[in-house]
């Protein structure tokens, strides 16, 4: 070793810092986070202590809570939703047909209704309007 | 008493009572290693104020980390590490900021624990490594404080040994400019800052 890394390594020695350097460490501690303070004298839950000992490392145990949650959840809904049995051919025609006459009916209470807009808003046709409208009531 | 009881603990349980949140713990490690982090940081700015403030953060950052501390070696491997990142960081804060970096006054006070003989020539030699580039005097400072061979010092920094022995070799070759005009070590040019390591 050269002289001047001797005289670094005398000059670098470790120094001590001022009186009572722990306690301001320890009040900064306490300072930045109470209730992690308090925890330092808070013995831990039994509980916790039991499920930190089965389960040592957060990872698998986060994996393992995940998976029983995913199983409840298919299971509560497999339970909820009951299983329909599938649609005969004939059901099936009759849904269609009772699907296109709703259309149907749904197209022709558009139109009326269109119609009456268009009497209410020309009040001068008032008169016409309610004939039309008597008629269109009573048609059928 | 209790103190002395702490003291004596073996360091593995120490460091599992302070993990599990007991206070008397984590001050017994703070107690134990005060000298080595406060030492970075004064070495690094030759400065009382910031050496103290470094020192404090570092502990508290611990503190919040203890659940990754695996061991005693680790911890004192953390602590370099952390208070050396923590130093560099600060030093280029200073620098942008534009602060003058030595508090030669405080810096006085700690140095009278040196021979008398040797104050001036200690000191200057520490007000120099003060003066060096921030990447320049975590070399320094891990290799020579913590006598830390090349290979653990870029362990520490997270670089290769390669670019630790290069600012080894150049940080002397300043320092050694800097001393001729005070009469101080002039050695042969330095071929190799890493004697004595693998």
């Amino acid at each position: 070793m050269e002289p001047i890394e001797e005289n670094l390594k005398q000059a670098m020695n470790r120094v001590d810092p001022p009186d009572g350097f722990v306690a301001r460490v320890m009040a900064r501690v306490d300072a930045q986070s109470p209730a992690a303070s308090k925890s330092f004298s808070r013995p831990a839950s039994p509980w916790l202590a039991w499920w930190k000992h089965l389960m040592p490392h957060p990872v698998p145990a986060a994996a393992m809570v995940l998976m029983i949650l995913v199983a409840l959840g298919v299971g509560v809904e497999h339970w909820r939703r009951p299983t329909l049995p599938p649609l005969s051919e004939h059901e099936r025609m009759v849904g269609e047909k009772a699907r296109a006459q709703m259309v149907l009916a749904l197209k022709i209470t558009g139109a009326q209704l269109s119609r009456m807009q268009q009497l209410l808003s020309h009040p001068s046709n008032g008169r016409v309007a309610d004939n039309q409208i008597n008629q269109t009531g009573s048609g059928h | 008493m209790e103190t002395e009881l702490l003291a004596a603990e073996p360091p593995a349980a120490l460091l599992e009572r302070a993990t599990k949140g007991n206070a008397e713990a984590f001050a017994e490690l703070v107690r134990q290693h005060q000298r080595m982090v406060f030492s970075i940081a004064w070495h690094f700015f030759h400065d009382a104020t910031h050496a103290e403030d470094l020192a404090q953060d570092v502990f508290l950052q611990l503190f919040q980390s203890l659940r990754e501390i695996r061991s005693e070696s680790h911890l004192v491997f953390w602590l370099r590490q952390v208070a050396t990142r923590k130093c560099i960081d600060h030093a280029r804060r200073l620098q942008r900021q534009g602060e003058p970096p030595l508090d030669l006054e405080a810096a006085a006070l700690i140095t009278a624990e040196a021979p008398p003989a040797d104050r001036g020539e200690v000191e200057e030699l520490r007000r120099l490594v003060a003066g060096l580039p921030a990447k320049f005097r975590a070399v320094v400072t891990l290799r020579y404080q913590e006598d830390m061979p090349p290979s653990e010092v870029a362990r520490v920094l997270g670089c290769p040994i390669n670019s630790v022995k290069s600012r080894l070799q150049r940080a002397l070759a300043l320092l050694r400019q800097r001393m001729k005009p005070l009469g101080g070590t002039d050695g042969p040019p330095d071929h190799d800052a890493g004697a004595g390591d693998e």
